[in-house]
């Protein structure tokens, strides 16, 4: 020890001895003042041989070398300095921090992160293995290597899809077939701590141990087992304290298994875990995919995964065949190549719709296969996002619909043509109607006997009813090809009222029922047409007319409600069956009861398009049969602003 | 009075001008517009009785044609079109000149007292 040595406080000096960090002081002049045990020990050499000696002359392999560098860095700047090397001469990883003195020189710490390293480098081979084989034999040879163990296994459980576990096992240092006549390790006071997670075993000689030798038949090591004394058992346990499986060494030596064997091969194991972790993941995650083919690929739907700019991801058999490529051959195409070019901009609008919140749309499209445009339906799935919530991703699922759409389109233009007929029909029959009434005048006034005045009265009135049937029929084939306009002005309610009561009154009075009309105090005004509305009212009047019982009583009132006009019409007839409620306004709803009143059944279903035309609602109520029926109409009220 | 009926329903003319006679009036018929035109440059009618829905001509033009060169004339206009019709092509007619328009089957009655209302105008 030299005067600045002495001059430190004794217990400064307990101090750096006691650490397992190596420490070397130098003066301002590069003389070494001090080295403690731990840098005796680190550098291999003697402090008696090196203090009072420069720095270069102690160390002369190291002039001009990167520490050199750095302390000569600090002795001038007087900033402290920390660096990590390789340091050639020792063969090891040092981490070394120099700091400047007070008095003029330069303290230096140093530690061996040699074994850190080590652990990095197996840790990066590690991480960067998917395959879980692979990587369990890596995780075996590196620990192997690094204990100085003779040989290595790691047996490590598995659970397969039906649940039951069962144990796989890499070995590292002896051929594979040395173990493969052994059972696998059994649950032994030897191995419990292992597979249980517990402890670390580290044995100089196991044999000797109380643990060994306890268990039936053997007692012991198998008979051909590799001779071994020095024995070291890690458990390999993941983050959430399942145990995969142990690692396990063996040397026919006593006392081969350091501490620091011990501490590398249990980072080792800690590495290990999470790269099998990910490694599972991984594997969960492939076979997934796998099972997502396998289901989507015996599927006769088209199935496609692909990114909304277009481009395939995946197709399943039935959408290559479809469209005649191979199912390799269909990734990175561009769908929109089997979409005719019309199509594009409706197809593209509706996937603009496919959000996280709405993650579906369907889509009927025509699409080209090898074998011909056919019609399909797709539904659309969006599958991924980014971080903004834009769809990265999504899957179709296309079914043929070119048969449906076929018999729908057969089936419009089935309608179409009877909607022609009928309004042909209705035209046909109209022109016998007027010559066999005029010709009817001329047989009143020519005079006859009473029995021909009698037939005539008969063909009168038929020909009457004649003439609405027809009348019906035409405004039918009206109705069915939409061909009714509205003429819209300002319409007083009270009007409208009148001239319906107008038109309706002969049944009215023919039935002898009693009509109450309650209007309100001031005119009431809407937006609409006049006649259609007037004939929406006389539809509802006619038919509580028709549907009352002679001398019955019906009341048509007309009452503002808020922003709405409602026009009621009230009966005291034969009311309406709940199950006729919910399509009373349908064509043809009340088909057969009209019949029997000398109608087609096409009233109120009129008066419910003329009422919807005028962006109205009409509503049908009743008590049942026999209770009577009200409508009521409610239009908006026209802004008298 | 005079009255001329239009219509291309040989039958309808038929019965329609004995319909019309038979209130004591004079009639001609016309199965076309082009004849009806003829008829009545020859033999001016008081009042003129068409159809608007006819597949040669177009019934209302002809209103229009009547209405240009005899300004006097009472025109009555016929529509096969039924009681929906009343808010379209009835109307038009109306526009195009006619002073009254009907639809068809035309109520015997209710046409003679329209021809009625027109001799006590006259």
């Amino acid at each position: 020890m030299n005067r600045r040595a002495d001059a430190l406080q004794p217990h400064a000096v307990d101090y750096l001895e006691g650490l397992l960090e190596g420490f070397v002081a130098y003066d301002g002049d590069w003389v070494m003042t001090y080295m403690n045990a731990a840098a005796e020990r680190l550098l291999n050499r003697r402090r008696d041989d090196v203090l009072g000696k420069t720095w270069h002359e102690a160390f002369p392999h190291a002039v001009g070398n990167p520490v050199d560098a750095m302390y000569q860095r600090v002795m001038r700047t007087r900033q402290p300095e920390r660096m990590e090397y390789l340091y050639p001469h020792y063969g090891r990883w040092l981490e070394i921090s120099a700091s400047p003195v007070r008095s003029g020189g330069v303290a230096v710490y140093f530690r061996d992160t040699s074994d850190r390293e080590t652990l990095n480098r197996i840790g990066r081979t590690l991480a960067s293995e998917l395959d879980l084989e692979r990587l369990l034999q890596a995780v075996t040879d590196a620990a192997t290597e690094v204990s100085g163990a003779q040989f290595g296994a790691f047996f490590y459980n598995r659970t397969n899809e039906a649940g039951e576990s069962y144990m796989l096992y890499t070995l590292s240092g002896v051929p594979r077939d040395a173990f493969a006549k052994f059972p696998m390790p059994r649950n032994t006071a030897v191995f419990a701590p292992t597979f249980s997670g517990e402890a670390i075993v580290r044995s100089d000689d196991i044999t000797r141990d109380p643990r060994y030798g306890r268990n039936a038949p053997r007692r012991g090591m198998p008979e051909g087992h590799l001779p071994v004394k020095s024995y070291l058992a890690v458990p390999v346990m993941a983050r959430s304290g399942e145990v995969h499986g142990g690692l396990f060494f063996g040397h026919a030596k006593a006392g081969v298994f350091t501490e620091r064997a011990e501490r590398l091969v249990a980072g080792i194991a800690a590495q290990a875990a999470i790269a099998i972790d990910n490694a599972r993941l991984y594997r969960s995650l492939q076979e997934s995919e796998q099972r997502y083919r396998a289901v989507v690929e015996s599927q006769a739907e088209l199935v496609c995964r692909f990114r909304l700019d277009g481009t395939i991801l995946f197709a399943n058999g039935a959408y290559a065949r479809s469209v005649g490529v191979t199912a390799e051959a269909m990734a990175g195409r561009d769908f929109w190549s089997f979409i005719p070019q019309d199509e594009h901009e409706a197809v593209r609008a509706l996937l603009g719709r496919l959000t996280r919140e709405a993650p579906e749309v369907r889509i009927e499209n025509r699409f080209g296969t090898a074998e011909g445009e056919r019609w399909m339906l797709w539904t659309n799935r969006a599958l991924a996002f980014d971080a903004a919530g834009r769809v990265l991703e999504a899957q179709a699922t296309g079914v043929d619909i070119t048969e449906r759409r076929r018999a729908e389109e057969a089936l419009r233009e089935a309608d179409r043509r009877k909607d022609e007929f009928l309004a042909m029909l209705a035209h046909e029959l109209r022109n016998p109607l007027a010559p066999i009434r005029n010709a009817l005048h001329l047989l009143r006034i020519s005079g006859a006997g009473p029995v021909a005045a009698e037939a005539r009265d008969v063909m009168e009135r038929q020909l009457t009813q004649l003439i609405r049937l027809v009348d019906d029929l035409l405004e039918v084939s009206r109705i069915s090809r939409g061909k009714i306009e509205l003429r819209r002005a300002a319409v007083d309610l009270a009007g409208v009222v009148a001239s319906a009561v107008e038109t309706s009154r002969p049944a009215i009075d023919a039935a002898r029922h009693r009509l109450e009309i309650r209007l309100p105090p001031a005119p009431l005004h809407v937006e609409g047409d006049f006649v259609r509305l007037s004939q929406v009212v006389a539809n509802l009047l006619n038919n509580a007319a028709k549907y009352t019982d002679p001398g019955g009583r019906i009341a048509l009132s007309v009452q503002r409600e808020g922003a709405e006009a409602e026009i009621r019409v009230q009966d005291n007839g034969v009311g309406l069956a709940p199950e006729l409620l919910p399509r009373i306004f349908d064509m043809f709803a009340q088909a057969d009861r009209a019949r029997a009143a000398g109608g087609l059944g096409i009233g109120l279903a009129l008066a419910k398009m003329l009422v919807d035309l005028h962006g109205g609602r009409i509503e049908a109520r009743s008590g049942g049969v026999g209770r009577g029926s009200e409508f009521a109409v409610r239009l908006p009220v026209k802004s008298t602003l | 009075m005079r009255v001329l009926i239009l219509d291309d329903n040989l039958e309808l003319l038929e019965s329609l001008a004995l319909v019309v006679e038979s209130a004591g009036h004079q009639v001609d018929t016309a199965p076309s517009a082009e004849r009806a035109l003829a008829s009545q440059r020859d033999r001016p009618a008081d009042v003129l009785i068409t159809d608007i829905f006819m597949p040669d001509t177009d019934g209302l033009e002809a209103v229009a044609a009547f209405r240009r060169d005899w300004p006097r004339l009472k025109i009555i206009a016929m529509s096969g079109g039924g009681r929906m019709a009343k808010g379209n092509y009835l109307d038009t007619a109306k526009v195009a000149g006619a002073d009254a328009v009907l639809h068809k089957p035309v109520e015997p009655r209710k046409l003679l007292g329209i021809l009625e209302a027109f001799r006590g105008e006259a």
